[in-house]
């Protein structure tokens, strides 16, 4: 590093780091100034963890595909899928109802890995195609109704308090954690990157492509599913309308941490800080009475604004 | 002499419907659907009210599917085409009251601008176009909603465009009146002009392209313009047949609507092939499905999104035989 690691190239090149982090710290500034009891009291963290932890598990599955170069749409309606089975199935078989919801997810992310690496169909286009499996399902399965669970035991998942803070904090931090672990010094971690910078060079470079797209495809969707099993277990049921309005936030979170959307760049502890941003912007906007519409556009701005800064345009010749 | 002339005469004929049969899978289907459905429920489905329905259907669904076409010729998607038709039909409602009945061609200019928009972008800063056009889909449909809460109306609608609902020829809608100017427009790019051989040269092969001397990012934003102004064109007839107004909340089975008919049709995700006649066949595929499928006894429209869902699906996997050989993120 030296005395030169300021310079404009360096700037440049270390941009998906440098914005998130201005990002974030004139983000809690500005948010104090406006409102002098954001983040005042204890009990606005808590709501502001309630808030991020459900979510950052399913960004870390999501953050986990883009780094391979596509896209799942799929992950807000799997999180609903999950979310309503596991509502639905508590009461008669108890928490048997986890496993069940889950393998259900896994089998939704199966299917689009399958679809992307044998039937060789674009990643955006089958995850969509499956999310609207996903949503039928959950319209079926819930016929439309809302599921509200008054049991204690249901609620305890993520809402038991372990020290000073609940335990679905512990949990997401815990998987955050696992998968950085993963990601960054396991050689299933380095296949997914390698996978993500060059498809047909990591092909030639003796990896098996089709395992890994689809293991990532896999543990996306069970991400997504955990995160429906929490965020039901947090507001005590399931409904149609989860998880409809966590798309773009979802997609803004990872590509604001410093993901870049043709793979390979960025990485899952990156995504901590997106979910941070995100948050907190959306906390810190409806707190100054922002309709839920224009934050929405705000994110989706941010989110391609940041796109167009972190591709790495000295990889890429054709882009579709 | 004149007997065998006339006789070479209709096997041209002959031979010419073969080889259009043969090049175009979609209008066996569409002959299939026909026959299935007249079969099993002859009384409902020929009946005259099911067919206009099956026309004003048509004219939706390609209308929504025409103009991305061009887009997905060239290998990329473009999705704004719903944020256009919702947003667009806001603008038509807010600038009523100062253009007056001129304020409908706010639509094809909106989708002009929104294409030149997307296809700049898309080229000069290397966006995915799926990403993009998504996000523009998404920031226009809250647009909308918002536009819809602060107005303090329920739906945004313009009665003064009644006029445009009668139609002046019996039995056809005039939705579908309405989308053949945008067909017409479609056919005349694709066929009448080089910009669709060079769009599906580009598709194909990019760098190919590129090297025989075709300026590869004018064309690409020419191919998202065109898209945007089909759509922005075709919304008018959507307009039309929503009664003057507009969607005003997001669905995302809308926007499936459009892929699939494009992919129904034949023109592969990868580009390079196919075109908006083919999409044409697609969206007539989709609407005949649904159409005749709702009319059998037994199936339950609350399942739409599962059904929806599968037909993509499979829609996409018979597609991606064209796709081998290419790895695909």
């Amino acid at each position: 590093m030296g005395g030169n690691w300021l310079t404009r190239e360096q700037i440049h090149r270390n941009l998906n780091t440098i914005i998130p982090i201005t990002g974030l710290i004139l983000l809690i500034a500005s948010l104090r100034l406006a409102n002098p009891f954001f983040l005042a009291s204890w009990d606005s963290v808590v709501t502001l963890v309630y808030g991020m932890s459900f979510f950052l598990v399913a960004a870390c599955g999501l953050t986990l595909v883009i780094l391979m170069g596509s896209f799942d749409f799929s992950v807000p309606s799997v999180l609903k899928l999950t979310a309503i089975i596991f509502a639905v199935l508590y009461p008669s078989i108890g928490f048997l109802s986890i496993p069940a919801a889950l393998s259900v997810s896994l089998v939704f992310g199966f299917v689009n890995g399958l679809l992307l690496s044998k039937f060789n169909i674009p990643s955006f286009m089958a995850t969509l195609a499956t999310s609207m499996l996903a949503e039928g399902s959950a319209q079926i399965i819930s016929g439309g109704y809302t599921r509200i669970i008054t049991d204690p035991a249901f609620r305890a998942i993520s809402t038991s308090m372990v020290g000073p803070l609940p335990s679905i904090f512990y949990f997401s931090i815990a998987i955050w954690a696992l998968c950085v672990f993963f990601v960054l010094a396991t050689p299933y971690g380095r296949k997914i990157y390698a996978v993500g910078s060059n498809l047909e060079a990591a092909r030639l470079a003796g990896i098996n492509i089709r395992l890994v797209r689809t293991s990532v495809f896999m543990l996306c969707a069970l991400f997504a599913g955990l995160a429906g099993i929490f965020y039901a277990s947090q507001i005590q049921g399931a409904h149609m309308q989860v998880g409809v309005l966590d798309t773009i936030p979802l997609f803004a979170s990872v590509v604001v941490g410093g993901t870049a959307l043709t793979g390979g760049v960025g990485g899952v502890h990156r995504t901590l800080l997106g979910v941070l941003i995100i948050r907190w912007l959306d906390s810190g906007l409806s707190m100054i009475a922002i309709d839920l519409n224009i934050r929405m556009i705000v994110f989706g701005v941010i989110a391609i604004l940041m796109a167009i800064l972190t591709i790495d345009r000295r990889k890429i010749k054709i882009v579709k | 002499m004149s007997r065998n002339f006339k006789v070479q005469q209709t096997f041209l004929v002959f031979n010419y419907t073969w080889r259009l049969l043969r090049g175009n899978p979609a209008l066996w289907a569409i002959m299939g659907l026909i026959l299935i459905f007249s079969a099993i429920v002859p009384d409902k489905f020929l009946s005259t009210s099911n067919l206009v329905a099956i026309l004003r259907n048509f004219a939706v669904t390609s209308m929504l599917a025409v103009g991305p076409t061009f887009v997905i010729l060239l290998g990329s998607i473009d999705l704004s085409y719903m944020g256009i038709w919702m947003f667009g039909g806001a603008l038509v409602w807010l600038a009523y009251p100062y253009l007056g009945l001129y304020s409908i061609f706010l639509y094809p200019l909106f989708g002009l601008l929104i294409g030149l928009f997307n296809g700049v972008v898309h080229v000069k800063a290397k966006v995915p176009s799926f990403i993009l056009t998504l996000a523009m889909t998404a920031l226009l449909a809250f647009l909308t909603t918002y536009v819809r809460n602060i107005s303090g109306v329920l739906t945004l609608t313009v009665p003064a465009y009644d006029f445009l609902r009668a139609s002046p020829v019996p039995y056809i809608p005039s939705p579908f009146l309405l989308a053949l100017p945008t067909i017409t427009l479609a056919i005349f790019f694709m066929f009448f002009t080089k910009i669709g051989t060079y769009i599906c040269a580009i598709g194909s092969n990019e760098e190919g392209a590129r090297l025989a001397g075709i300026n590869v990012e004018r064309y690409k934003v020419l191919a998202f313009m065109i898209s945007g102004l089909l759509a922005g064109l075709g919304s008018i007839a959507i307009f039309v047949h929503l009664g003057n107004q507009t969607r005003v909340d997001f669905d995302p089975s809308e926007l499936i609507r459009g892929l699939a008919a494009i992919v129904l049709g034949g023109t592969p995700l990868a580009g390079g092939l196919g075109g908006p006649h083919r999409t044409l066949l697609g969206a007539m595929i989709y609407v005949l499905i649904f159409n005749g499928l709702f009319l059998l006894p037994g199936v339950d429209p609350n399942h739409l999104k599962l059904y929806i869902g599968t037909l993509l699906l499979g829609a996409v996997i018979i597609a991606s035989k064209a796709l081998k050989g290419a790895l695909i993120a």
